[in-house]
């Protein structure tokens, strides 16, 4: 875990023009190879935003962001494009597959994406990441026609069909019962074990975050508290998530 | 397969109640324009052909050709008479020239020296008025279609024998191989053998008209070898006004007279029945764009959280603009192809309807100019949605919730 992947610096992200939000405050971060981190916070800490920016859909107002010391805010919206579909792969709260797509083709459309056509090889790697997360049998399947654990384990395959360095989620577990929640996290944590790439897990759920290499933790739009979970004791690490569930459950 | 084109189909599948409206109603616009625009071409031409069909396109005449008085006389202050009093005619002596000059131009199909004279026809004590054509009846087929159009004896005009018309034969109680009597204007009478009658499909014509040797009028008009006339037929009639100008400059001293000048009412008809048609099409095809585009601006937001993944998952936005302009191609180009069948549908039932007096005929040409207007309707009409699905903010669409 000693090579950065992804470094962000003094980044500073504001809405609007007369009335300015500023929904990112001066955050630097650090990504590093096969890390497995989880950014905690309130709803509108700035969570959301920081993802969306360290995935390059967002810009930073302000700052700068490094991609294996490429400068990312040098680049163009092609560009960007392009280095999505390359190196990041996003897993959404609400599965967000294609309705109008199988499962096997939800998982190669960012292959079609980057190719422009479809390609045979990339079918078969598509068959074996549908393996891994459990769906062999279900490939043909409409993405409507799947259960909701079922498809967000598609659209986990559908994130590492690029071998993307990074995997960012939003919330993937968010709208799963606890059951199908065990089964993503167990998941993704075997994917970051087996296959290497970092992931990087906005989560509201201290469970998740308890079993992360590394906890991020946000509030008003900057980085209140960054640690290591094997630094401390599983007591003290519970009781540092605490507020974040117990937010949720009242608030729910 | 493209990928943007798949997504298209695809998108396009998804909605399919939606789309299948779109397409009907594509067809239909594309339908009636069809049957609108052949319609009105064949209205056109049949119309044409009916007037000029069988006259002369462009005549040439001597510039002096008919030098009249206008006259009136008045007792009082009632108004007993007014007119023209021709007074003079003058006919082309170097026709010959002016017939070699004219068959130079190539649109020309038909040319016709003509001596015309007016006569009056005496038969078992009834009279009637004729205008005496003194043609080559080859020449003048080309033109009238006599030939071809008999009803009764043989179509030769050669000598003493001549050529009339059903009705004057009918009213004169005349048939083949009779004789009459023919008055002239200078007085002088001269009989005549009916070689055959003619049915040109025209009352003027079948009533009036009189067809002789050119060489036979030449003498019993006691013109010498000259024309009143030259009659003409050219390929497109609506170019009448364009070689009769050229004429007018190439052929000097002469008159030079087209049908077009000669129907203004009927022209300015057509070309507002033309005008009216092409605005009915023009809104027709408006209103297509307009249905396209408000499809493609719903369909934008319904799959706008679809839109924003695949940015996300590095789209460009040429690919999602892409996607919209290919569903506004495929749209157009879906309901052009139907609309050509229910089109030539429609034109086949309204040909074998009973009782029409011409039948619409269509040109694939045209069709197919239609199918690739309404087509690049659709493709124009998407460029709005298209921009819209290019500008979309995937942080928006796929916002949690």
């Amino acid at each position: 875990m000693d090579n950065i992947l992804l470094q962000g610096q003094n980044l500073v992200r504001e809405y609007g023009t007369t009335i300015i939000t500023r929904a990112l405050d001066d955050v630097s971060v650090q990504l590093h190879d096969k890390e497995f981190a989880s950014i905690i916070g309130q709803s509108g800490s700035g969570k959301s935003t920081l993802l969306n920016m360290l995935g390059a859909l967002d810009r930073p107002t302000r700052g700068s962001l490094l991609f294996q010391n490429k400068n990312l805010s040098q680049m163009n919206d092609l560009e960007l494009a392009e280095f999505r579909n390359r190196n990041i792969g996003f897993i959404f709260q609400f599965h967000h597959l294609l309705p109008e797509f199988s499962a096997l083709e939800n998982v190669l459309l960012p292959t079609w994406i980057e190719s422009g056509v479809a390609d045979r090889k990339k079918e078969n790697r598509a068959k074996e990441l549908l393996a891994l997360v459990g769906l062999e049998n279900r490939m043909k399947n409409m993405a409507n026609n799947l259960s909701g654990g079922q498809q967000q384990r598609v659209s986990i395959a559908r994130a590492l069909i690029n071998d993307p360095n990074l995997v960012l989620a939003d919330e993937p577990t968010g709208n799963l019962d606890s059951d199908s929640t065990d089964q993503v996290y167990e998941l993704l944590r075997n994917i970051n074990r087996d296959l290497g790439m970092s992931f990087l897990i906005v989560t509201h759920d201290r469970h998740i975050a308890e079993k992360s290499d590394r906890v991020i933790e946000m509030k008003d739009g900057r980085i209140v508290n960054d640690y290591n979970t094997s630094e401390k004791l599983p007591q003290e690490l519970w009781e540092c998530l605490a507020p974040h569930n117990c937010k949720l459950m009242a608030s729910r | 397969m493209k990928f943007e084109l798949k997504m298209a189909l695809r998108f396009m599948a998804s909605g399919k109640s939606q789309t299948i409206f779109i397409i009907v109603g594509i067809a239909v616009g594309v339908a009636v324009q069809i049957f609108l625009g052949s319609l009105t071409n064949s209205l056109q031409d049949s119309l044409v052909d009916e007037t000029i069909g069988n006259s002369s396109h462009i005549t040439i005449r001597n510039i002096e050709d008919t030098v009249s008085l206008a006259i009136s006389q008045t007792t009082g202050e009632d108004l007993v008479f007014r007119g023209n009093q021709p007074l003079f005619q003058k006919n082309l002596d170097n026709w010959a020239l002016l017939v070699e000059e004219i068959a130079k131009e190539e649109s020309v199909t038909a040319i016709s020296p003509t001596l015309q004279g007016t006569a009056l026809v005496k038969s078992s004590g009834r009279d009637r008025s004729v205008q005496i054509k003194g043609v080559v009846l080859e020449d003048a087929d080309r033109i009238y279609d006599i030939s071809s159009r008999m009803v009764l004896g043989l179509p030769v005009a050669e000598g003493n024998t001549i050529l009339i018309g059903a009705t004057l034969a009918q009213d004169l109680s005349l048939t083949e191989g009779d004789s009459l009597n023919v008055l002239l204007p200078n007085g002088s009478s001269v009989r005549l053998i009916i070689g055959g009658i003619y049915d040109l499909q025209n009352e003027a014509a079948n009533g009036s008209l009189l067809f002789m040797d050119l060489r036979r009028a030449q003498k019993l008009f006691n013109t010498g070898d000259t024309v009143s006339s030259i009659e003409t037929q050219i390929t497109d009639p609506f170019e009448a006004d364009v070689i009769a100008s050229q004429w007018k400059q190439s052929l000097g001293n002469v008159k030079v007279e087209e049908w077009m000048e000669l129907n203004q009412q009927l022209l300015s008809a057509l070309s507002s029945q033309s005008s009216s048609s092409y605005t009915i099409q023009f809104f027709v095809i408006l209103s297509i764009t307009l249905g396209i585009a408000s499809v493609l601006a719903v369909s934008v937001i319904q799959k706008s959280k679809e839109i924003g993944i695949l940015k996300a998952m590095g789209a460009t936005k040429k690919t999602a603009s892409q996607i919209f302009i290919l569903q506004g191609f495929l749209l157009g180009m879906a309901g052009s192809i139907a609309g050509i069948g229910l089109g030539i549908l429609l034109l086949t039932g309204f040909n074998s309807a009973e009782g029409l007096s011409f039948s619409i005929t269509y040109e694939w040409r045209n069709i197919l100019l239609l199918a690739v207007i309404a087509t690049s309707a659709g493709a124009i009409a998407s460029v709005i949605p298209a921009r819209r699905s290019a500008n979309l903010n995937p942080m928006e669409a796929i916002k949690n919730g």
